[in-house]
């Protein structure tokens, strides 16, 4: 595989050097974006940062293994992904397969509303585990299906449809939000 | 107009991106991530590139010590006895190297894909053995048999890198995630 430049190259290579401000400046280059990354999974301040620090402490510790075929912070975030899933399967806050999670009710009522980045974050912190992982993956991360499939270990059409009730349910949340202000 | 409201939350989504990246980690983060990285790094004077330069300077000493006793009458000063002596301890060396080699093979059969950097060192540092081994030839000395050694202990340290690391690797694939999230 061939190294294709990438943005911040050259403090890795500083790192791998063994110049120990370089871990910082990284650190400070990519903590806020990770740890949003984790707290979109794992839903808790406190589990995100436990999952930020064993991110970057791997990240360090296998820095000689990121072959530079995709950028440092797509391989940065790969990792946090996975910690923070490995961090709420251990918990086991839900043993109920994904497909079987909640029953997603009908939208009854049309309602006039705006979006904000307030109500979207706090429906998402309503939904389960499982949905909120893959519409935060779909939707915020970036990745497609096929990947969302291959980190979460399940098949690529029920990746799609997890979204697409997810997305339901968000709806539903919000609006529930918006009956309840009026 | 549901899914009219599907397509706008994804519209407001994506328009809004970075907004959802709001919260900040605690200081203690980098304090604690500090801690944990001084005691597992390992020291300047143990990292790869350090060892490269080591290997580097080792040879051009040797080179230029040759050189400087190539201008004086040469002295074989080194019995034979001494040379069987050097052969055990390459034959020794060679076998650990040939060992943990099988050993790395073994382990990329499987799926673990590990970065294979550590070959073109390996490389490296076998053509710079030819080079000293062909010295050794022409001129044996004390010297050219501790490079030839340094050289043989550096494939060594790297192998045993790359062990470790392919061994960390397969841990962590042991914890697969699963479909209950």
């Amino acid at each position: 595989m061939e190294a294709t430049y990438h943005i911040h190259t050259e403090i890795v290579d500083r790192c791998l050097a063994g110049d120990r401000t370089a871990y910082e400046e990284i650190y400070r280059l990519y903590a806020r974006a990770m740890l949003n990354v984790s707290l979109r999974i794992t839903n808790d301040q406190d589990e995100a940062e436990d999952v930020l620090q064993e991110a970057f402490v791997s990240a360090f510790q296998y820095l000689k293994t990121y072959n530079r075929t995709a950028s440092f912070g797509a391989w940065l975030k790969r990792i946090v992904v996975n910690k923070s899933l490995n961090h709420i399967k251990r918990k086991k806050l839900e043993t109920t397969p994904m497909e079987d999670e909640l029953d997603v009710v009908e939208e009854d009522e049309e309602i006039e509303f705006e979006y904000d980045v307030g109500k979207v974050k706090r429906a998402m912190e309503q939904l389960p585990d499982g949905y909120r992982t893959v519409f935060s993956l779909y939707l915020i991360e970036g990745y497609d299906h096929g990947e969302i499939a291959q980190i979460m270990g399940v098949t690529e059409s029920t990746s799609k449809s997890q979204y697409n009730r997810s997305k339901k349910k968000l709806l539903e949340i919000i609006k529930q939000e918006v009956i309840y202000e009026r | 107009m549901k899914d009219e409201n599907k397509d706008r939350l994804e519209t407001f989504v994506k328009t809004n991106r970075q907004n959802f990246d709001q919260e900040v980690p605690g200081d203690h983060v980098w304090v604690d991530i500090d801690q944990r990285i001084s005691r597992t790094l390992k020291p300047w004077y143990q990292q790869e590139v350090w060892l490269w330069r080591a290997a580097s300077v080792v040879l051009l000493m040797v080179s230029l010590f040759l050189y400087q006793n190539n201008k004086t009458p040469a002295k074989h000063y080194i019995a034979n006895n001494n040379n069987h002596e050097f052969d055990q301890v390459e034959g020794y060396y060679a076998s650990m190297i040939s060992e943990k080699r099988s050993q790395i093979d073994l382990f990329q059969e499987g799926k673990i894909e590990a970065d294979d950097a550590y070959v073109v060192d390996l490389q490296r540092l076998d053509a710079m053995y030819e080079v000293l081994k062909e010295e050794l030839v022409r001129n044996p000395s004390k010297e050219m048999k501790d490079a030839l050694t340094l050289n043989l202990l550096i494939r060594i340290d790297l192998l045993n890198n790359q062990l470790q690391t392919i061994e960390e690797l397969d841990r962590e694939e042991e914890e697969p995630v699963g479909k209950s999230v």
